[in-house]
């Protein structure tokens, strides 16, 4: 509360609320002067003096609109907004990977296709920088090339231009004494569906376990224990082995940097959704049939091991995929910046308590149905619009029960709307 | 000691058709009022005679429910709730002198609508009146300065692309002389004010 002292706004005030006993009082007047005197945040809206006006909008009034907030949201990125995910190695599509797609990429699903439910949750690709895995053009006309495009594009996308490989960490497994200095001239992509990481994955929530006859592990990012490394392509974590501790109070815990070869096991673009494996490291502590490719064989392609690969059927991309499922748990959020605003709908005793809605009335000439509306009516709200100043509805909300309204009640009603 | 209750409700809105074409536009929402309704509810379902007494009076419509809101801005704030004095013993009511409109296309003059509101008053807000088929004639408003609202909530992006729209305190409406058939449409006016509203046929007889 402001006690107003100031000399000039008070004889202001009473010079008006002397004209206003002969002419009226004009609040937009009153409400000027007071406001003159009155510091920023205590300063009275020209609505507070109008607010009982008949009719079926109302103004907001300061300070009944908060907007312009951002908030960060979180949620799982599988379908359902689901975080972990069991990776099913039957959850593909025999069609897509018999097409000429198949060669670049394999689509994990979270459903047999045959599902209605079945959505694409994250492809598999397999890059090789010697296009190794894939035909030559001399081994095969038509061949396309896709473990060298597959390098390549990921390269243009996510490196600078200067730098020709990927770099992983390099060394000893304990984070102190690696250097990220080997150079990965293969990886695995598992790049997250579009549809499902929305604006970008969040570091720090990303854990994912492979199984194979060698062994198992879990990898998460190393963004816990390292400054940011922000390049053209976003932010730019390594891939180590360890445990998030999720339901402890312990944070996440790095346990080796490098693999049984000294080698890093991947990158972590989570600005872009996607996650660069490297298949030695990978073999040598998971299965070997991880291994990358090295050479190239008519008819042969690493991403979906036709027959006669190197590693027989069930390498490459394939076995990939059934180290994620043998695994059984791919654990990632996503993160987004959701503008926010909040508007309070504050609707006194004497406001709105009467309504068009046609069984509130009976007859033509807008009598109420039952006759003890006349002396204390009700009304029950459902719906809350909001418009701007030519009545146009630009937004709406529901309350999750209709909410009593009467002469003897007064609602407040904060709406959120993110967009 | 038992927990007090919260008055204060949260719930999320989401954008109308109109409010996402309004963010394409770059232009911003401009949100500065906000009116209430009560879709959706059957008030025939308030017993007064309710045999549990006075508390079980509106049982029946608190227990209900609420759909999910639809972006369609023409399906949804059908039903207003509006602020009316408290003595009041009938909500106000949209009316024009005509039933119906009839003409024919040898018809040149303007036809005068000039509605009224009982119980209440649009003065100041005026009307809104929509011709749902614009190939009927054509209609001017007149009476309401420019800058009070007048589209009201039940026109929509495919309503307004074949029907006519005008604001004011009256209507003239000129009758279509192009049309080669006969032409049966509506006439609604909405009260901007107070949320009331009416619809007459309107008749337009080809006449060679």
């Amino acid at each position: 509360m402001a006690i107003i002292r100031n000399t000039t706004v008070l004889t202001n005030l009473q010079t008006e609320l002397s004209n206003a006993i002969a002419n009226g009082l004009n609040t937009a007047t009153i409400v000027n002067i007071l406001n003159g005197a009155l510091g920023a945040g205590e300063q009275i809206g020209q609505t507070a003096f109008n607010t009982i006006t008949e009719g079926v909008y109302k103004k907001f009034g300061v300070g009944d609109q908060v907007l312009n907030r951002t908030e960060i949201v979180t949620t799982g990125i599988w379908s359902g907004d689901t975080g972990s995910l069991t990776v099913n190695a039957t959850y593909t599509s025999s069609a897509q990977i018999a097409n000429i797609s198949g060669k670049y990429y394999i689509d994990v699903y979270n459903a047999l296709t045959s599902s209605d439910s079945a959505e694409v949750q994250f492809s598999i690709a397999y890059g090789d920088y010697n296009g190794y895995g894939a035909p030559t053009i001399g081994q095969d006309d038509s061949s396309t090339r896709p473990t060298k495009a597959t390098y390549s594009q990921y390269k243009n996308l996510l490196l600078s231009p200067t730098d020709e490989y990927f770099s992983v960490y390099s060394g000893p497994a304990t984070s102190s004494a690696a250097t990220t200095t080997h150079n990965l001239t293969s990886f695995y992509a598992i790049n997250v569906n579009r549809a499902r990481y929305k604006e970008r994955l969040d570091p720090g929530n990303i854990s994912i376990t492979l199984a194979g006859t060698s062994g198992s592990i879990t990898l998460i990012d190393d963004s816990g224990g390292t400054d940011e490394n922000v390049t053209t392509s976003g932010r730019i974590y390594n891939l180590v082995s360890g445990s998030l501790n999720i339901g402890s109070a312990l944070t996440a815990s790095i346990k080796n940097v490098t693999s049984r070869n000294g080698e890093g096991y991947g990158l972590f673009y989570p600005d872009m959704g996607i996650i660069l494996l490297n298949p030695n490291a990978l073999a040598s502590i998971v299965d070997i049939k991880l291994a990358p490719a090295n050479s190239s064989m008519t008819g042969v392609y690493h991403n979906i091991s036709l027959s006669g690969s190197t590693y027989s059927a069930n390498s490459g991309s394939v076995m990939l995929l059934n180290t994620l499922a043998g695994g059984a748990d791919f654990q990632v959020r996503r993160t987004e910046n959701v503008s926010t605003a909040h508007y309070f709908i504050r609707a006194n005793n004497r406001e709105f308590n009467f309504s068009n809605n046609p069984t509130f009335v009976t007859g033509s000439a807008g009598q109420f149905t039952w006759p003890v509306f006349e002396s204390n009516p009700k009304v029950f709200i459902t719906t809350v619009g909001l418009y701007n100043d030519a009545n146009e509805l630009l937004a709406v909300a529901k309350t999750s029960k209709p909410i009593e309204k009467s002469f003897d009640k007064e609602v407040a009603i904060k709406v959120k709307l993110d967009f | 000691m038992g927990y007090l209750s919260n008055t204060e409700l949260t719930v999320d809105a989401i954008l109308t058709k109109k409010g996402r074409e309004k963010l394409a536009a770059g232009g911003g929402l401009n949100i500065t009022q906000f009116a209430l309704a009560d879709d959706e509810i059957d008030y025939n379902l308030y017993e007064p005679a309710h045999p549990l007494g006075s508390a079980y009076y509106d049982k029946a419509i608190i227990s209900m429910p609420v759909l999910e809101a639809s972006p369609d801005e023409t399906q949804v704030m059908k039903y207003k709730l509006v602020t009316l004095p408290k003595d009041s013993k009938s909500i106000p009511v949209v009316s024009i002198s005509q039933p119906s409109i009839n003409a024919t296309t040898k018809v040149t003059g303007p036809i005068t609508i000039s509605p009224n509101t009982s119980g209440g008053s649009n003065a100041q807000g005026g009307y809104t009146a929509i011709l749902s088929n614009k190939n009927a004639g054509t209609l001017q408003g007149e009476g309401v300065t420019s800058d009070v609202g007048s589209v009201p909530v039940f026109i929509g992006d495919d309503v307004s692309a074949t029907a006519a729209t005008a604001k004011g305190t009256t209507f003239k409406f000129f009758p279509a002389n192009n049309l080669t058939s006969n032409l049966t449409t509506t006439l609604t006016i909405y009260g901007n004010q107070t949320g009331g509203s009416i619809t007459i046929p309107v008749t337009i007889t080809y006449v060679v």
